[in-house]
């Protein structure tokens, strides 16, 4: 964001007593246990593996059936030695990526979630794959006489993607930033808000096209599947698009005495919430797509967007030098309602 | 949409909530069919009870501005549904009057009839 402002910044006064610094202490001595949590649930999908393995050694054939054709025969084959050890391997990258997340602490919380969700759904994608293949093969002659698979996708993609919900759920809401001390400046947009109103403000974003973007991808890919002689390889590709697909073509912006909230998708989950706790001011600003690499919910070190559209958008100046960034039809009311929540919040909280 | 509600400025809640969003959907600022929050999300954001957020979507519906569907919330309904908020505003302005006036419904209509 090199267009916005920089010398806007809210009149910080100096050594402000952090009086809530012994609450946030107390707050963040359960993180390195939710961590924990975390990526004790991205290495399950390796437990059960390597469980699974060992429990079904004498009951698989070896070689182990690895691909099937489009008409659902078996037309690929490898080794159950090569096939454990890829697998096993690919799991515990998984793994060990959530462990890195879990140790990196300089990087921002949501950064470390998502490189931990990530190395849950290669653990479990590893596992599901694996579950998959034995499941069909399990107590078969040969690796041939193994049978199509039908609700083994739902389960492998179930295996796939549970672990990074468990993440998600350990890992819980993201902590509270330190909070914004600073005052909006006097020129920044404001609405009225008498002294015991409430207010709140939302709109609904339907992004043209996304449901085309969606068609044609799930085309492309189905085609493609097609194309590759093994259809159903491409079902969790296809399944996968879809829900990203669908999360796009709805999206609702609130603001309240709360802060912004994103929600995404027509059942409103995921949602990205910036607590007013966090914001130092709010202003208008233009937005390029360009600056952010393109449209979507887009994040860079310090700085997160969520650009459906070029043009107007509001700019959220958060505590710690980060920003947070929305196309919206109406910045000014989001600015403004923003920077009158602040006002009233800060100066209620102000003692003496 | 914004929505500003005050608890002690002698207008119940609903009735506050239940304006605001006429006035939007008379001014098109919320176009025919754009989905309302949930009432428990607004009711959330307002800090009021979501019975009284239900209470203002029930009243609209009534007056033929919301659609309720089970499942999909509320939404503004398609065709005339500015005109229609304005036409409901112009009639509440003019029930307000009139119980001001100490008018009854009846009085109204009656003075509605007599200068038609």
């Amino acid at each position: 964001m090199s267009s916005t402002s920089t010398g806007r910044g809210p009149d910080r006064d100096g050594g402000e007593p952090d009086v809530t610094a012994g609450a946030d202490r107390s707050g963040s001595d359960t993180t390195p246990l939710r961590w924990a949590a975390a990526v004790t649930v991205a290495a399950l999908p390796l437990l059960v593996m390597v469980g699974t393995v060992l429990a079904w050694r004498e009951r698989l054939p070896d070689p182990l059936p690895t691909h099937w054709g489009a008409v659902g025969r078996v037309d690929g084959v490898t080794s159950l030695a090569a096939v454990v050890a890829a697998l096993c391997v690919t799991a515990a990258i998984g793994v060990l990526l959530a462990g890195v997340a879990a140790g990196r602490r300089r990087w921002s919380w949501h950064a470390r979630r998502a490189v931990a969700a990530a190395g849950a759904v290669v653990a479990g994608f590893a596992t599901g794959a694996w579950l998959m293949s034995a499941l069909l093969a399990l107590d078969a002659a040969d690796a041939y006489q193994a049978p199509a698979p039908t609700w083994h996708l739902a389960l492998m993609l179930a295996v796939a993607t549970l672990p990074a919900a468990g993440v998600f759920a350990a890992l819980g809401a993201a902590p509270a930033g330190s909070p914004a001390a600073g005052r909006p400046a006097a020129d920044l947009p404001r609405i009225d808000l008498a002294a015991g109103q409430q207010a709140a403000w939302s709109e609904v974003t339907v992004p043209n096209g996304m449901v085309v973007v969606l068609a044609v991808s799930l085309l492309a890919t189905a085609l493609l599947g097609a194309l590759a002689r093994s259809a159903w390889a491409a079902a969790p590709v296809v399944a996968v698009l879809l829900v990203v697909g669908l999360e796009f073509t709805l999206l609702r912006l609130t603001v309240d005495r709360r802060g912004l909230r994103v929600r995404f998708g027509p059942w409103g989950w995921p949602r990205v919430t910036v607590a007013l706790d966090e914001i130092e001011y709010a202003e208008v600003v233009e937005v390029r797509p360009g600056e952010w690499g393109g449209w979507g919910y887009r994040m860079r070190p310090g700085g997160r967007a969520l650009v459906l559209r070029r043009g107007p958008g509001v700019r959220l100046a958060l505590s710690g030098g980060r920003e947070f960034i929305a196309t919206t039809r109406d910045p000014h009311t989001v600015a403004g309602l923003l920077n009158a929540l602040i006002d009233r919040a800060r100066s209620s909280r102000k003692p003496t | 949409m914004l929505i500003r509600v005050h608890p002690s400025s002698g207008v119940p809640l609903a009735e506050q909530i239940a304006a605001q969003i006429r006035g939007a959907v008379a001014d098109g600022s919320l176009p025919p069919g754009t989905r309302l929050p949930a009432a428990r999300e607004l009711a959330e954001s307002l800090d009021v009870n979501m019975h009284t957020v239900l209470r203002a979507y029930g009243t609209l519906r009534d007056e033929g501005l919301l659609e309720l569907r089970p499942g999909r919330g509320a939404v503004v309904r398609r065709g005339g549904a500015a005109d229609r908020a304005r036409l409901v505003t112009a009639v509440r302005a003019l029930l307000a009057e009139a119980r001001r006036l100490g008018m009854s419904t009846d009085d109204v209509v009656n003075e509605i009839r007599r200068l038609a």
